[in-house]
């Protein structure tokens, strides 16, 4: 009976391990031509890189109006901005000859800190710059891109969203690669005040319904497309390298970073540093309380990261560790 | 070695055993008989040695051979098995006895007188004492013919104790002239005939002169002198005797309880498990060849297995019916392919970053990889089943090893699944018990044919090893489904008989 005891305690044995279910199997991934694989970083970045997507499916929107090229003109958007055209201003640079009839006139606003980076137009220029805003505005006759007659002249007035100005704020002009890029990021961008030095800012009070003025900025501009009001970061501090690194997923290609001031209308792009793998901004403000953001995109995937910094304090680099999100989610995020 | 045991190798060992004996064995005894007595003085003493003798057996013998329990079973007469057989054999002897007891009166004249003598092993005064009417006896310790019963305190008058379990054989010791006999006399052996009506003929003829030389000469050479045929009754004597015990060739007959015959009542249990393979039919209803190339491509048979016990009735020595439960898992492979998977890993990275000419730091960082691919998943499909066997079956050859043959039905219980198919999108679905619209819980009946070797382990295990095979008469989908499934499997069971009976 004990052989038998034996022999069934076997047999219950061997069916309980034949209850298990066993599962295996075997990952092989594609190739690094799938983005999610590819962890290389460009020491140049092609315009194929999904950078370029991820730019433009974030750039903002443009408000649109019309002109018309022989009357002088002035058009009002939201947000307290008004555009004033003068007459026979436009002309077309492969044509000789008045421009005559209607004109479409497109405007991006940049306000808020999140608009420099949806626009991918950081506050920067060899420092970090506080602005108030800044504005891409272009003019269009069928389709065609516009320029200035030379010593020409129009007038922007915008009201920031905090109905204050600042007097030491200057006229910056963006520098963009030559020829113009149409879509994507611009890597050769820069804001600058001394090309076009003619530029003035002045502050014009602006009468509202009920009595009372609202403060806000008057420029006359002589160059259409990007215009910033800005100023340096008030010195003195000192100054550190700023590093950010991500998970090798996450490169030079898909990836770009920002760090926002708390206490400063100010954007800096952390640029890519291809030796180091790492994201990074030289000449960066010490003890600033700010935020590192990064946005990227795979394939079709956002990945969104935000990490809160109290004080850089010297600290030569941060985590961060994307996630995938949704697109409005990233809105959402950087417009808090 | 524990009792049963031991009875069972004796049992084995003096089955229908005869004992050969050598030719010159006879020649080398030598009974010291003084020249003045009967030349046939031997043939008388084993004569009276016989007469009225009883040979009992001790009560406990038949039941250390025979299980209690197969007395019991024996309903249809009455009577247990082994008293049935015993009485049968006393019987015959009986009768035996009495026609031979019957012819010697007729044949045999004179007279036999004979003295009790007591029993007492290893000592002279155990030394049976006898005498005939003419030439008497004196039981002087050289020249005395004896009789010691072996190992036994023989009691008073001619009675040998016969012990069969330590089945020494009868032999005279020519040094002693002492005859020791615990040869296997199956049971009592009462020998009724009378030695006062024993008449011994007269001596007259040139053979037995002849005898009687011979036998003087074997006195002074020293060995061991037997008398042959010296005349009828002496003839019918040995012929008697040797009938028991010893002629020119010993045959002892130890008649056991039918082992084949008692085992028919036996109930046997069947333990077995062992290793299956599954051979997989499939047939379209609707289903397109596309979906049946892949489906086919998919799915791999694996070693399946099958496990269980079966009571075993047998009818006779070669016919049994078997049934109980058989528990079967088929085994199969299921592989597909899964796009657009995600495999995360962590590693450990290190960037060395120069924050300044000569200021370069190295940053660890702990964080996960992820890659896209595609896995190829291999999932185990199962079939189990539990199913009553009934079976008949044949086996022949001896005890040591038979084979066999059963056949049968397999009735089941309950099937039920768990693995992962393709629907009809070729996506992997999961079917697992509760959720299985694809398979039935009862797939019917199946046929079971398979060929056992059957070898005695010890006394009630046997071991065993089964090929079968197993066709199943019904398919395993459910009605309206795209195709028609069903497995035929072949094993092989590997197992142990055991008897019920504890004989």
């Amino acid at each position: 009976m004990q052989t038998v005891k034996k022999l069934l305690s076997l047999f219950l044995i061997a069916l309980a391990f034949a209850c298990n279910k066993e599962v295996s199997e075997d990952f092989i991934s594609y190739s690094i031509s799938n983005p999610l694989n590819d962890t290389t970083w460009a020491k140049n970045i092609t315009g194929s890189a999904a950078i370029h997507t991820l730019a433009d499916s974030i750039f903002p929107i443009y408000f649109s109006d019309s002109i018309d090229a022989e009357t002088n003109t002035t058009i009002t958007f939201s947000n307290n901005l008004e555009l004033s055209f003068p007459a026979n201003i436009f002309t077309n640079n492969s044509q000789s000859g008045k421009i005559t009839g209607k004109l479409l006139v497109q405007v991006i606003r940049l306000e808020k800190e999140s608009d420099f980076i949806f626009a991918s137009k950081a506050t920067y220029s060899n420092i970090p710059l506080e602005s108030d805003g800044a504005l891409f505005i272009r003019v269009l006759k069928n389709g065609q891109e516009l320029s200035l007659i030379p010593n020409s002249s129009y007038t922007i007035r915008f009201i920031n969203k905090d109905n204050l100005a600042d007097d030491n704020m200057k006229v910056y002009t963006g520098v963009e690669s030559s020829p113009l890029i149409s879509s994507g990021i611009d890597f050769n961008f820069s804001w600058n005040n001394n090309i076009l030095i003619q530029s003035q800012a002045t502050i014009y009070n602006k009468q509202i319904t009920g009595g009372g003025y609202l403060k806000g900025y008057q420029i006359t501009a002589k160059q259409l497309r990007w215009i910033a009001v800005a100023k340096p970061m008030e010195a003195p501090f000192t100054k550190t390298k700023l590093s950010a690194y991500l998970p090798l997923n996450f490169t030079n290609k898909n990836t770009l970073v920002f760090a926002i001031f708390s206490d400063h209308k100010a954007v800096v792009q952390l640029k890519p540093d291809y030796i180091s793998r790492t994201f990074s901004a030289s000449d960066f403000p010490n003890q600033k309380k700010i935020k590192l953001v990064s946005i990227s995109v795979i394939g079709k995937n956002y990945y969104f990261s935000k990490l809160n910094i109290n004080a850089v304090d010297n600290i030569p680099a941060f985590s961060l560790k994307p996630e995938k999100k949704s697109l409005l989610y990233i809105f959402t995020e950087l417009i808090k | 070695m524990i009792n049963e045991e031991f009875d069972y190798i004796i049992n084995q060992k003096l089955h229908q055993y005869e004992a050969p004996v050598s030719a010159g064995l006879w020649n080398k005894i030598h009974v010291a008989i003084p020249a003045s007595d009967n030349d046939f003085a031997f043939d008388s003493f084993v004569k009276d040695q016989l007469v009225n003798l009883i040979a009992p057996v001790p009560a406990d013998l038949w039941e250390k051979v025979k299980p209690a329990e197969e007395k019991r079973r024996r309903i249809f007469f009455f009577l247990p098995r082994t008293s049935m057989i015993a009485a049968s054999l006393l019987l015959l002897v009986f009768a035996g006895s009495v026609s031979a007891y019957l012819y010697y009166q007729k044949v045999h004249s004179g007279e036999v007188s004979s003295t009790n003598g007591t029993g007492n092993s290893g000592s002279s005064a155990g030394i049976v004492k006898w005498q005939k009417k003419s030439d008497r006896i004196t039981a002087n310790a050289a020249e005395e013919k004896s009789v010691l019963p072996n190992n036994q305190n023989s009691s008073i008058g001619s009675v040998i104790k016969t012990n069969i379990k330590n089945s020494t054989v009868a032999f005279l010791n020519s040094s002693n002239g002492i005859i020791k006999s615990s040869q296997g006399i199956p049971a009592k052996l009462p020998i009724n005939r009378s030695e006062n009506n024993f008449i011994q003929p007269n001596i007259s003829t040139e053979a037995d002169i002849a005898i009687a030389e011979s036998y003087n000469g074997a006195k002074k050479a020293g060995s061991a002198f037997i008398a042959n045929k010296r005349n009828i009754y002496n003839a019918s004597l040995e012929k008697s005797i040797s009938y028991f015990n010893e002629s020119g060739k010993l045959k002892n007959i130890i008649i056991c309880p039918s082992d084949r015959k008692s085992r028919n009542t036996d109930w046997d249990l069947e333990i077995y498990m062992g290793p299956d393979y599954a051979a997989k039919s499939v047939i379209s209803n609707n289903a397109t060849p596309q979906f049946l190339s892949r489906k086919d491509s998919s799915e791999t048979a694996g070693i399946s297995y099958s496990a269980g016990f079966r009571i075993v009735k047998p009818i006779n020595d070669h016919f049994s019916i078997k049934t109980g439960l058989n528990f079967t898992q088929i085994n199969e492979k299921f592989s597909y392919r899964s796009e657009n998977e995600i495999k995360t890993t962590t590693i450990v990275t290190q960037r060395i970053i120069i924050r300044a000419p000569g200021d370069t730091i190295t940053i660890s960082d702990t964080s996960t990889l992820q890659q896209i691919g595609f896995k190829n998943n291999n999932v185990k499909n199962r079939y189990r089943s539990i199913d009553i066997p009934i079976l008949f079956g044949y086996q022949f050859g001896d005890d040591n090893l038979r084979i066999g043959i059963n056949a049968g039905v397999m009735v089941n219980l309950t099937s039920w699944y768990q693995g992962m198919i393709f629907d009809s999108s070729f996506t992997p679905q999961t079917v697992n018990k509760s959720s299985d619209m694809v398979y039935k819980k009862n797939i019917g009946l199946g046929l079971y044919a398979g060929l056992s070797f059957m070898k005695r382990l010890n006394y009630n295990t046997h071991i065993f090893a089964e090929p079968y095979f197993r066709y199943n008469l019904s398919d395993m989908n459910m009605p309206g489904s795209a195709y028609k499934q069903r497995f035929s499997i072949g094993g092989l069971s590997l197992g142990l008989r055991f008897n019920l009976n504890q004989r």
